[in-house]
């Protein structure tokens, strides 16, 4: 048995001692009384004891079951019997107060109109009447897809209005990570009948793979339930899906300058996606005017056309398939474009799935940035593998590359003036020896006007006190002290920091665990001695020492690795197999990030996924103490930038379209002018339903039970599943009171 | 004048009256004002003959139609039927002298009845005498006609007070003893004693020719148990305790005093004694009209 209230009961326990003090106590003397015709009661007397007896305690106990059941009826007792037929005697089964939580997926597909009804709007509808359904005294969560504090509502009314302004969010977990939320929290009520309601379209995004928090918690929660003598959760899967989907979109978008244009425009590869019957209609290119307001842009799209310009205009078409068939669409930006740009691509006539008709583009083209290859002769052969990375030979001859390489010797270098170096974003030192007490000097006033420089320490790095220099030591925030040697490449590369932005070609991968870094053996190292804590990790060896640590100095950025990005394997005493390996693509995105970052002074990224870091490094001389945010419905959030690493941070983006960052004009009249975009994952698109293998597995796993009707809870839930007993509590109560009266009257007549 | 007359026989408005000749008178007048006849006549005395009227006699006498047809005066003169001669035997145990709410205890009232008894007795010119008893015969004084016998009567009731513990049978027994000729013999008792043996006494009363009432009182409380909760009972001869419920006790006792009345009901219908149940709520008239239908 279960208690709604369960101090009441005890109030009531304690209670009871009242009547029973009262019936000590007033025992007291009785009254004398003269009496002469004693004779006349004498052979009454002992029966006359015994009943008073019995009916003084008659009169007790049912005083003290008036204030037990008076306090039972308060507690709102509820107990939980496996026979129906027993249940059914007291009363309708299913009448106990109930916990439900209920899960809602309100994903981005959930917003697939169906007969005039998105998803999201059928699964309200028929939670609504589950909240009206629940009895009595029952609490209910409502969840969604996005991580919050789980707990449930102060009471069903705030339950209905929760569920009633709930929201498609682009951002957010598959709805079966937040199961094992949900039952958790269902294991801290003490209601008698626990369920669970999941609202889901039933989509493999929704419902991925690995689901081993979901078994393992199922499994506390039953262990749980049986070792309180509890009823186990009951689980109702509420399916939301489409039998036929219907619907064409844009689901992703890449964005590149790559130089093939004859006019130098940039290329936009769209990923088209079509199910269902054929469908065409045209891809529209628009860009934003960066100097307008922007409007609630993400709400409706197709009303900012206003202050958007249309550039072009791309048809498509689509058979009728029976599956899911993709196809590539690409459309060019011209050249008279260049710099930062804001737009976005519009399907038109839109799909069923309105979340896939737009999507979002942000773009800062620049310049090819020039970058020097130094590095001690023989120079050409040491700048091979970087200089092949950032701008291979097939694609110099075309013109295509993102950077132009050119190539030094160490000696030559310091040669150079600082008016040469100035042509330059980036120099990359590659296996270095010592510079010159004039060399660090000017290549600590090339960092600290803004350029970035790159510090690849090899064999040639000796001897350790060359690097003494104090512009050495701002430059690479420490000395080589000592080299490390792992002859069998045990030492392998982790990464320090997922969000730092020369790894940020590498999100998908780390997010997946898929860079094979112990199949990438570095066989020596240096060791360095560290100067300060301004370093910032980046990568780092399994034993913890620093690998690749980029450090600020000035308005520009330094980058130090400590294990060389130029030996050759050949040679047999490479210090790592990085550029040569059998990963050597690691390699490749590890230079591109590395040059990305000291060219744009640390790299940028324009185009997120929801909940994703936004980290932007605007190029700007005085760098502002904070800026202007403008999200997508016009709302502006004044951001603290942080000056000191040249760089605005923005966490909260999980609005989808065009934000705009903006500063007031500094002493120099420089402001900051740029933006990103936040467009859903790619993945969050997909209306594939759940494969029926994978669905017996979770139905296994979570044993629950699909109802399409709200009258299918009833005869889905398990036999007993809980019966309050406040009905037959009252009425109890009701008739031992009638019966104290009775008899008290009877007695004391 | 009749109502307040008939006052004088509740037992509440007798009790403001001191003195006891005149408890007896009111009792008495109140009585015969109730039954629309005067007290000397009609009853104990008959009409025999005619006689000329004298000084001294009393006109009520005079027969109005003999003087219309002679127009002389001419008085009717009554005799006696029999000479009745009554014992008022009273029991003057402690127990009757117990009330529990009423003005009078029982030995007041039966006192008092036995006094108005005495009066009435007197002026119907039977002799009456008196016995009080406990345990044994305590007062004792002859039967005699005389008016001056009702004096020594009353003065001798009003100096008595209830003591003692009772034998109601070994004082019926001294008084069948005692007396010789067969009279009329008024017991005013609780009889709370051994019921076989009083039974007994008064069979044997009856076998001596006696005419015997049996006038049983008992308090009002007595009557109708009307006590609550828990309550100890004392005997207040014996000083015996008994500790109970007394709404538990209620119907059982009252069960018990039906069945005690009922056993004396009976047993004095079948010896032709008159048996009277009286308590102390009752009016008078009650004991005084079982007397004279008894006379009659």
């Amino acid at each position: 048995m279960t208690f709604l209230t369960f101090s009441f009961f005890l109030a009531s326990i304690a209670a009871v001692s009242v009547p029973i003090l009262l019936h000590l106590l007033m025992r007291g003397k009785p009254k004398k009384i003269l009496f002469p015709a004693l004779e006349l009661i004498r052979k009454w007397q002992k029966s006359n004891r015994r009943r008073f007896a019995i009916k003084h305690f008659l009169l007790l106990f049912v005083r003290c079951a008036v204030l037990l059941l008076f306090g039972l009826a308060l507690a709102r007792p509820a107990f939980r019997s496996k026979n129906t037929e027993s249940s059914a005697f007291f009363g309708r089964t299913g009448s106990a107060p109930t916990a439900a939580v209920l899960l809602f997926d309100t994903s981005v597909r959930m917003g697939y109109a169906s007969e005039g009804q998105t998803r999201l709007d059928a699964a309200k509808a028929f939670a609504e009447q589950i909240v009206a359904r629940l009895p009595s005294g029952s609490q209910a969560a409502v969840l969604d897809s996005r991580p919050a504090h789980d707990a449930f509502q102060v009471d069903l009314l705030a339950a209905a209005e929760r569920v009633r302004r709930l929201e498609i969010s682009p951002s957010g977990r598959p709805v079966a990570d937040s199961v094992a939320a949900a039952l958790r929290l269902l294991e801290t009520s003490e209601r008698t009948r626990r369920e669970l309601f999941i609202f889901s379209d039933i989509t493999a995004a929704g419902w991925p793979q690995s689901s081993e928090a979901i078994v393992h918690r199922a499994a506390v929660s039953a262990e749980r339930a049986r070792r309180s003598d509890q009823e186990p959760i009951q689980t109702f899967l509420i399916d939301l899906s489409v039998p036929e989907y219907q619907n064409t979109g844009v689901v992703s978008m890449e964005i590149t300058d790559d130089g093939t244009g004859s006019d130098g425009s940039l290329r936009l590869d769209l990923e088209l996606s079509h199910i269902g019957s054929p469908r065409e209609g045209i891809i529209e290119l628009f860009l934003l005017d960066t100097n307008a307001a922007p409007n609630d842009s993400s709400e409706a799209p197709k009303e900012i056309s206003a202050s958007a310009k249309k550039i072009a205009v791309e048809p498509f078409s689509f058979p009728d398939t029976a599956g899911f068939e993709r196809r590539c669409v690409t459309m060019r930006l011209s050249a008279s474009e260049i710099g930062f740009v804001q737009g976005f691509v519009r399907m038109t006539p839109g799909g069923s799935l309105a979340a896939d008709d737009v999507r979002w583009f942000a773009f800062d083209r620049r310049p090819k940035a020039r970058i020097l290859l130094v590095a001690p002769e023989p120079a050409e052969e040491k700048t091979l593998f970087v200089r092949e990375a950032l701008a291979p030979e097939e694609f110099r001859k075309t013109g295509r590359t993102p950077f132009e390489v050119e190539t030094l010797s160490q000696e030559k270098y310091l040669t150079l003036s600082e008016t040469d170096l100035a042509a330059y974003q980036a120099i990359f030192f590659l296996d270095p020896a010592p510079l010159s007490e004039s060399g660090w000097k000017k290549t600590a006033d090339f960092v600290s006007a803004g350029g970035g420089a790159g510090f690849f320490l090899g064999r040639a790095a000796t001897p350790p006190e060359g690097f003494e220099n104090s512009d050495a030591r701002a430059l690479l925030g420490g000395r080589p002290i000592s080299q490390i040697r792992s002859p069998d490449g045990d030492r392998p590369l982790v990464s320090a920091n997922d969000e730092h932005s020369v790894l940020a070609n590498f999100h998908t991968w780390l997010a997946a665990g898929k860079i094979p870094w112990n199949e990438i053996p570095v066989f020596r190292s240096w060791k360095m001695e560290r100067l300060d804590s301004a370093n910032e990790p980046i990568l780092q060896f399994a034993d913890g020492s620093e690998a690749l640590y980029a450090r600020r100095l000035g308005r520009g950025v330094s980058l130090v690795s400590t294990t060389p990005f130029s030996d050759a394997s050949g040679s047999g005493t490479a210090w790592n197999l990085l550029p040569a390996g059998e990963h050597a693509w690691v390699f490749l995105m590890l230079v591109d990030g590395v040059a990305h970052a000291l060219t744009t002074g640390g790299g940028e990224v324009l185009n997120y996924a929801p909940d994703e870091t936004v980290t932007l490094r605007p190029r700007i001389k005085i760098f502002p103490d904070s800026v202007i945010l403008t999200l997508p419905d016009g709302q502006k959030v004044p951001l603290a930038a942080d000056a000191a690493e040249r760089t605005v941070r923005f966490s909260a983006a999980d609005k989808i379209g065009p934000y705009r960052v903006e500063s007031e004009p500094n002493e120099e009249g420089e402001s900051v002018a740029s933006g990103f975009c936040v467009n859903i994952r790619p993945s969050d698109l997909e209306l594939i339903p759940v494969v029926s293998e994978r669905l017996e597995k979770i139905q296994n796993e979570l044993s629950f039970k699909t109802i399409e009707r709200v009258e299918e809870i009833e005869s889905g839930r398990s036999a007993g599943g809980g019966l309050e007993i406040f009905p037959l509590a009252v009425l109890l109560c009701a008739l031992f009171l009638a019966a104290e009266t009775v008899l008290a009257n009877r007695f004391y007549d | 004048m009749a109502v307040s007359q008939q006052q004088y026989l509740k037992p509440e408005v007798i009790r403001t009256i001191g003195r006891l000749d005149l408890k007896a008178q009111f009792i008495v007048k109140g009585f015969m004002h109730g039954l629309h006849a005067s007290p000397m006549h009609g009853f104990s005395v008959e009409f025999s003959e005619h006689r000329r009227y004298t000084a001294g006699d009393d006109p009520n006498d005079i027969d109005w139609l003999i003087y219309a047809k002679t127009d002389k005066y001419y008085v009717k003169k009554f005799e006696a039927e029999t000479n009745m001669t009554g014992y008022l035997v009273v029991d003057s145990s402690r127990s009757m002298g117990y009330t529990y709410r009423q003005e009078l205890t029982k030995f007041d009232y039966a006192v008092c009845l036995s006094a108005a008894l005495a009066y009435l007795m007197i002026h119907q010119q039977d002799p009456v005498g008196l016995l009080t008893f406990d345990e044994r015969i305590t007062r004792s004084i002859t039967p005699k006609s005389r008016r001056s016998q009702l004096g020594t009567i009353l003065s001798t009731l009003a100096n008595l007070r209830p003591t003692g513990s009772t034998d109601i049978a070994a004082a019926l027994a001294q008084t069948a003893a005692m007396l010789r000729r067969a009279s009329l013999i008024m017991i005013f008792s609780d009889l709370f004693g051994d019921q076989e043996e009083i039974f007994k006494t008064l069979h044997r009363l009856r076998h001596a020719g006696h005419d015997v009432i049996l006038f049983h009182i008992l308090d009002e409380a007595e009557a109708t148990f009307p006590f609550h909760g828990q309550v100890e009972f004392e005997d207040p001869e014996s000083g015996r305790k008994i500790c109970g419920d007394a709404d538990g006790l209620r119907k059982d006792y009252r069960l018990a005093l039906d069945e005690f009345r009922q056993e004396y009901r009976h047993r004095c219908n079948s010896a032709r004694i008159d048996y009277v149940e009286l308590d102390t709520s009752i009016p008078f008239d009650k004991g005084l009209l079982e007397y004279l239908t008894h006379r009659r």
